[in-house]
């Protein structure tokens, strides 16, 4: 009876939880294609001032109207290169650093056939604060830097003095990297076990007739004195920032670029604002606001507010969330008289929940959320526990309640 | 995770006799790396400005200059350095020596050979 009765929840709570929305409101990582709600089957990122001009060109079909179906991403400032930021100042950047080294353009034609026109969406993200680096990433960076600090130190030096003809046999070359190991306090045990290394590496280099800048190449690919997997490390943690965040995201959407219809018009337009501060423990506190505006046969407009915490434990992923959202609704009717009249409906209604989600191992957790769900037109009466389910999640990776 | 090299040899006319002469490097596009500074066979520092001699002492060396640079840039996958020789104040500089490498962890390894004369 038992089983039944879990059973009979676990069905249930699927069905109720797809009430649920996303946790709390995103900068949309492309918001062009977000507010056409369409994700473009070919997407075009140039990543140089030539990529673009291409990509550009590309965009059109042989009209000479755009191309539907074709999404465009990239990033300004990252076009060229930057010769003169260092690390250091991408990792602390002021205001205007932030601004430029963030900013993203995005673009897109999609075709609508039932509508019989194209509609083309443009829009851009920012970041107007970035937060600071997280002590993961300080550890998995001075990794780096000590092994970039090595290899250049013990192998890539040897290239310039082989160049420059200070080294020219493969004892100069063991010599060059003892000593240089030496200098920088190694184990003698372990430059002893090294040589050797080279010395049978070389050995099998030279049966080839290999020179010896082919085998310091050979040395600075194969990995063999530091490891790769260093850097991926690095790579990991540079995607997580701590401290305050501020994102926003700013997208239109036009209707008809094929100049079939008269209706050449703005259709939608969409601001995204999100800030969050976020901490090293993994608790972060996040403020959102939505706010979508239609211009159809009715303007409508949707404003959402939202305040959510959100908790990483080690198996245990826990927020809760308040959402606010004013709506507004104007359209064209007729009086009981008879005469044209603009009507406005208007709107406020709230969500609140909290949820969890226990992982009980990498393919298998239990989410729970309880609250009130928004209330819409055909939904006006919504009790506290409009929002409440079970939800099972079985062969699919584990859900982490994401921050932004 | 691929290594490429870009090598270049060059000149710098010291214009004294008795001046401290200093060199360092500048890597560009945020990205990783480390870089040392050789007076032919000695090494004379590494990540940081350095110090190669007197001017009067040096002529006729060679400055040996390695930097290797790893794209952890997801934004771009260009790479470059700009090195700078000091002398009295007044700084001379080299590059930007920019390469674009084809994926993120691709790495480049600069050698400047700098005839001091």
């Amino acid at each position: 009876m038992k089983r039944v009765i879990l059973l009979i929840l676990i069905i249930n709570g699927s069905e109720l939880f797809a009430q649920e929305d996303e946790i709390h409101v995103e900068v949309p990582g492309s918001p062009a294609f977000t507010i056409l709600d369409f994700e473009p089957t070919s997407i075009l990122r140039p990543s140089s001032v030539a990529e673009l001009k291409t990509s550009v060109f590309n965009s059109f079909d042989e009209n000479g109207g755009f191309a539907p179906n074709i999404g465009l991403e990239f990033s300004p400032y990252w076009l060229k290169s930057r010769d003169s930021l260092t690390m250091k100042e991408y990792e602390n950047p002021n205001f205007t650093q932030t601004i430029r080294q963030t900013f993203q353009i995005s673009a897109a034609v999609v075709e609508d056939t039932a509508a019989d026109m194209r509609k083309m969406g443009l829009g851009v993200r920012f970041q107007l604060a970035s937060g600071n680096v997280t002590d993961k990433y300080k550890s998995a960076y001075k990794k780096l830097s000590d092994q970039l600090k090595l290899e250049t130190l013990y192998i890539g030096s040897t290239r310039g003095q082989i160049l420059a003809g200070n080294i020219t046999n493969i004892s100069e070359l063991k010599a060059h990297i003892s000593q240089q190991m030496l200098n920088s306090g190694e184990d003698k045990l372990k430059i002893s076990n090294l040589m050797k290394v080279l010395d049978y590496q070389w050995a099998k280099h030279n049966e080839s007739g290999g020179s010896l800048l082919e085998f310091q190449d050979y040395l600075m690919n194969s990995g063999s004195i530091v490891s790769n997997d260093v850097a991926k490390t690095y790579l990991d943690a540079n995607k997580e920032r701590v401290g305050f965040l501020m994102e926003v995201g700013l997208a239109a959407g036009f209707n008809d670029l094929s100049g079939n219809s008269e209706e050449n018009s703005l259709d939608q337009i969409g601001l995204w604002l999100n800030a969050s501060h976020k901490y090293e423990s993994g608790g972060q506190f996040i403020g959102s606001v939505k706010f979508i505006h239609t211009n159809r046969d009715s303007a409508a407009s949707n404003i959402d507010v939202g305040l959510s915490y959100v908790r990483q434990l080690s198996d245990i992923a826990l927020s809760i969330e308040a959402v606010s959202r004013w709506y507004r609704l104007e359209y064209s009717a007729t009086s009981l008289e008879g005469n044209e009249i603009t009507a406005v409906d208007r709107d406020f209604t709230y969500r609140i929940a909290a949820n969890a989600t226990y992982n009980l191992s990498n393919k298998f957790n239990i989410n729970i959320s309880l609250g009130r769900g928004f209330a819409d037109r055909s939904f006006e009466a919504s009790g506290f526990f409009s929002i409440l389910g079970v939800n099972y999640n079985l062969f699919s990776k584990t859900t982490k309640l994401k921050p932004s | 995770m691929k290594t490429t090299y870009l090598d270049i040899e060059d000149r710098y006319e010291l214009q004294t006799d008795n001046e401290e002469i200093t060199a360092d490097v500048i890597i560009g596009n945020a990205q990783a790396g480390s870089y040392t500074f050789f007076l032919d066979k000695e090494s004379k520092g590494q990540d940081q400005e350095t110090l190669i001699g007197k001017s009067g002492e040096i002529r006729g060396s060679k400055l040996i200059v390695s930097a290797l640079v790893q794209d952890v840039r997801t934004e771009t996958n260009w790479l470059s350095i700009t090195l700078g020789i000091t002398e009295k104040g007044s700084t001379n500089k080299y590059g930007p020596y920019s390469k674009k490498v084809d994926t993120d962890l691709d790495r480049v390894l600069y050698t400047i050979i700098i005839d001091m004369v």
